[in-house]
């Protein structure tokens, strides 16, 4: 058991590289669109929106039983606006998505500015097209969307002032004698 | 099942972190706990860990379960998560008595140097009875429960990540504070009537129950984020927040009137003593906790002790170098289709630092360089001593500056006929030197990639070391030095009962074969430990009086540096410009230049300018050669670190390349098993996200390591502790740089060189 708790703290550190960016499904509502018994909701994230990564995440409603449509097909088409002819196609699932009552796709927004955004949803009624725009940032330099990777050795720098300034630099020392051992 | 219950069911999301974290504590609780339970089982009984543990459950439902991607859709279910989390997991989490069992689960040497101090601070132990006292963690508690549940503050929450990671911590810390007057965990003392608890819990219903009827009678929505959202179940937003105020209203209050009766009955029949019973008995006298060793370990630790564990190891990596240097001499001269170009450069390089990472110097224990040397000397003599005027590492200093130099002049990753010739070379040398001087003077003196190890594996966890000091205090016959018929003894002269650090070790076991006690294994020690202990070491001395020592530290450290800076594109262009200004001499002239400049001007200016500030700073009377030879050993662990998140970084982008190199070796030879190779294998596809983040936690990590290592050595100097923070400052910044240098490195596009393949 103590060995389990020597590898805990590796492991804790391990398991930070394996959070991948957190991009949730669900975020800001871009747009409501109700056609006949349906209704559609887009949601993206991050907030505020920047070229990038982001996710892209539908939920599709019926409004008679208010029940979500699982099995509809999402399909999305986001175009810049300032340059019409390049547009970029994802399918939306539920696989893809953590709120499995909706249908969510990744996509990576290539630059800054206004993009049209056209979600088209199938279901076993027949197609909706919900259409939008929305402006995406300019993408944070790099060292900003990591920084706190690289600044929290200050916190550990500052934790280890506050012991020292507690405990006393002469208490160290005796604890320090004590648990070396000899040979 | 209604498709909605069925999705929210499925909607788990992932947090490895929040995993792993509370994963870590519930062992290094458990682990606490059960040293605790045998020697008081009535006072640490089951109860205790099944209350702990339930807390450390609670919290991971409330952020990792389903419960959290609905939150912004349901206010319900957002006021179920804040319920949770500021009513339900505080409590178990204290009726757990964290204190003792997290302090006692603590490896040895935090506890003892870390925490036991920490706790006894008068200081700290004021702050936190004054936090914890009712008329300051009640006020501190409903302040919280008020601001956070304002519009402004909720919607803030709900639109950013950040915010809504901050109203969570808020709300937990405000919770712990505010249930540990209630709970009283074991051993808190407090000096206030436990009637007090009767106003603390009742008011803290009160206004508990004046938010939730604010939210539960309001007629207009207070959170404008839930009337954007599409309403699920046909629950309009309005009904949605009556819901939520239900919900706090009434499971709020049965968890402050709960409590509170149980605290009557508890004070009205005096059961105090009941509640936290005392000790029984005389306490059963705790087990000594053993080291990890790995030669203890089932499979592996009797692989060890096997006579003939080494040679096994070594010849299987002669074999692959036999494979390798046919490969080199004889295959494709692309690097990437070669697999010289390829086993050398990006797998054994990265399996060698992920080897110093986790255990220690695995590839000196199986180095196959050293078998032809084994098996001559049955013939040869190897009778003379190693030159008294080269027994120092200057010589080797100067080898592995050459081999830095090379690497990167002669562009060695690029080139599998060079990168077979190197191998031969290595086994010739090996030879030859082994073959006239006796016991391992290549290994000590001569091999640049020994040197490498023997510095990294300062960091290494795992230490060839005695079991029990008293065993060799008794023992006068000494096998581990002088050999026994069993195995010969340690050949670099390092007598175990003396050894600190894995410095010359070549992990060769042969100590741990001769000692007919078997008092030497691997055990684990604190990574790094041995750098800011200066006390005389078998075979080594002391680190302050080894100034060749401390050249080869500063020679790698600054190595590591100028290695990864080499591969990436604005080094490279400032090579061409550098060129260029001096009328284009040639690429290996820049190089050397370069070199020159990074791995011995350099070193030189920073530590001795680290050191000459460091002495004026300080005032001290050490002369700064001294001082730059003492300090230099801390700088290992940044220098470490760059040489892990290098090698790592080409491992886990490249690994995929063996596999067609090999395929299309097999192919060479005939044999066409292994099937066609898919060349696109070979290249370097896009770097994942987590790989950058893994090469500045390495860096992370090294920083702090190279921190304490040079505070510490300052504190083992200084008189005070201000001469002492003196003292070190100007190494402090000195590292500092190196790891915003290395920072900069990991943001820059590496140049895949000699990995990249035309896919085709």
């Amino acid at each position: 058991m103590h060995a389990i708790a020597k590898l805990a703290i590796p492991l804790w550190l391990l398991a930070g590289p394996c959070v991948v960016v957190a991009l949730a499904d669900g975020g800001t509502v871009r747009a409501v669109d109700e056609q006949g018994d349906y209704r559609v909701a887009v949601f993206t994230s991050p907030n505020p929106l920047r070229a990038g990564p982001v996710d892209v995440s539908v939920l599709v409603q019926n409004t008679v039983t208010g029940q979500t449509v699982g099995d509809a097909h999402v399909a999305l088409q986001l175009t810049r606006r300032d340059r019409p002819g390049a547009s970029i196609y994802a399918v939306a699932s539920s696989a893809a998505a953590t709120n499995k009552l909706m249908q969510a796709a990744l996509v990576e927004l290539p630059a800054a500015g206004w993009w049209d955004v056209e979600v088209e949803s199938t279901t076993d009624d027949g197609t909706m097209q919900t259409r939008f725009a929305m402006e995406a940032l300019p993408p944070l330099p790099r060292w900003l969307t990591v920084w706190p990777w690289f600044t929290w050795p200050l916190a550990a720098v500052v934790l280890f002032a506050v012991h020292r300034g507690l405990v006393g630099r002469k208490q160290n020392r005796i604890q320090s004698i004590e648990c070396v051992p000899i040979g | 099942m209604s498709p909605t219950l069925d999705a929210f069911l499925r909607s788990w999301p992932s947090d490895p972190w929040l995993a792993c974290t509370l994963a870590a504590v519930a062992a290094v609780y458990l682990c606490g706990w059960r040293q605790l339970n045998r020697r008081d089982p009535r006072r640490w009984g089951v109860g205790r860990p099944t209350a702990f543990v339930g807390g450390l459950a609670t919290i991971f439902l409330v952020l990792a379960s389903p419960i959290e991607p609905f939150t912004a859709l349901l206010l319900q279910v957002h006021m179920v998560q804040h319920l949770l989390l500021m009513m339900v997991a505080p409590p178990l989490v204290w009726l757990g008595w964290p204190l003792f069992p997290l302090v006692r689960g603590l490896p040895e040497p935090v506890r003892r140097y870390w925490a036991v101090p920490l706790l006894r601070s008068r200081r700290l132990r004021r702050v936190c009875g004054f936090l914890t006292h009712p008329l300051v963690a009640w006020p501190l508690y409903v302040a919280t429960t008020w601001l956070w549940h304002t519009p402004p503050a909720y919607e803030l929450g709900l639109s950013r990540w950040g915010w809504h990671f901050c109203e969570h911590a808020c709300f937990i810390a405000s919770a712990m504070l505010f249930w540990y007057p209630v709970v009283r965990p074991y051993p808190s003392r407090p000096r206030w009537s436990r009637w007090l608890l009767f106003p603390y819990l009742l008011l803290a219903d009160v206004q508990n129950t004046v938010l939730a009827a604010w939210l539960t009678f309001s007629s207009d929505v207070l959170y404008p984020s839930y009337l954007r959202v599409p309403r699920l179940g046909g629950i309009s937003a309005l009904d949605d927040q009556a819901v939520a105020g239900v919900l706090m209203w009434v499971p709020g209050s049965i968890a402050f009137l709960l409590p509170l009766g149980l605290i009557g009955v508890s004070v009205l029949f005096d059961s105090e003593n009941k509640r936290q019973p005392r000790s029984t008995g005389r306490p059963r006298a705790a087990r000594a906790l053993r080291r990890f060793d790995l030669s203890d370990v089932p499979a592996i630790g009797r692989f060890l002790r096997w006579q003939h564990a080494r040679p096994a190891m070594q010849i299987v990596l002669a074999l692959l170098a036999v494979v390798i240097i046919c490969d080199g001499l004889r295959g494709p001269q692309a690097s990437g289709m070669n697999l010289a170009g390829v086993v050398p450069w990006i797998h054994w390089r990265g399996l060698l630092i992920l080897g110093l990472l986790v255990a220690g110097n695995v590839f000196c224990m199986a180095c196959p360089f050293t078998l032809p040397r084994r098996l001559a000397r049955r013939w040869l003599p190897a009778g003379r001593p190693w030159p008294r005027w080269l027994r120092s590492k200057w010589l080797a200093v100067g080898l592995v500056a050459v081999f830095l130099w090379s690497y990167e002049a002669f562009a060695l990753w690029d080139s599998p006929w060079v990168t077979a010739w190197i191998a031969i070379g290595y086994f010739v040398a090996a030879f030859a030197v082994d073959s006239f001087f006796r016991d391992a003077a290549f290994c000590k003196y001569v091999c640049p990639i020994g040197q490498f190890n023997f510095v990294q594996s300062l960091m290494s966890p795992l230490e060839v070391t005695v079991r029990e000091p008293a065993t060799c205090a008794t023992c006068r016959t000494r096998e581990c030095i002088r050999g026994s018929d069993a195995a010969p003894g340690c050949e670099l002269h390092l007598f175990q009962p003396r050894k600190q650090g894995n410095l010359d070790c070549t992990f060769c076991l042969d100590c741990v074969h001769a000692c007919p006690h078997e008092n030497v294994g691997l055990l684990a020690v604190v990574p790094g430990k041995s750098l800011w202990t200066d006390r005389l070491r078998s075979g080594i001395g002391r680190f302050s009086r080894r100034p060749d020592l401390a050249a080869l530290v500063v020679v790698l450290v600054f190595g590591a540096f100028a290695n990864a800076a080499g591969m990436v594109g604005p080094v490279v262009r400032w090579q061409d410009r550098l060129g260029g200004l001096v009328g284009n001499p040639g690429r290996l002239m820049v190089t050397t230049v370069s070199y020159f400049l990074a791995i011995v001007v350099l070193p030189l200016l920073a530590v001795g300018g680290a050191a000459a500030l460091s002495r004026l700073w300080s005032s001290g009377s050490e002369s700064w050669i001294t001082l730059a030879t003492r300090y230099s050993f801390a700088l290992v662990p940044i220098g470490f670190s760059m040489w892990l998140a290098h090698y790592t970084f080409h491992f886990f982008t490249s690994w995929g390349g063996i596999l067609p190199a090999s395929q299309r070796f097999a192919a060479d030879l005939g044999w066409h098993a292994l099937g066609e190779p898919l060349w696109q294998c070979a290249c370097c596809g896009s770097v994942a996200g987590w790989v950058t983040h893994w090469e500045i936690l390495a860096l992370d990590v090294g920083l702090l390591g190279s921190l304490y290592a040079g505070y510490r050595i300052a504190e083992s100097q200084a008189t005070n502790s201000l001469q002492a923070v003196k003292a070190f400052s100007p190494w402090a910044i000195l590292m500092l740089l190196l790891f915003v240098s290395g920072i900069w490195i990991v943001f820059q596009p590496m140049e895949m060189r000699g990995t990249m393949l035309a896919a085709g």
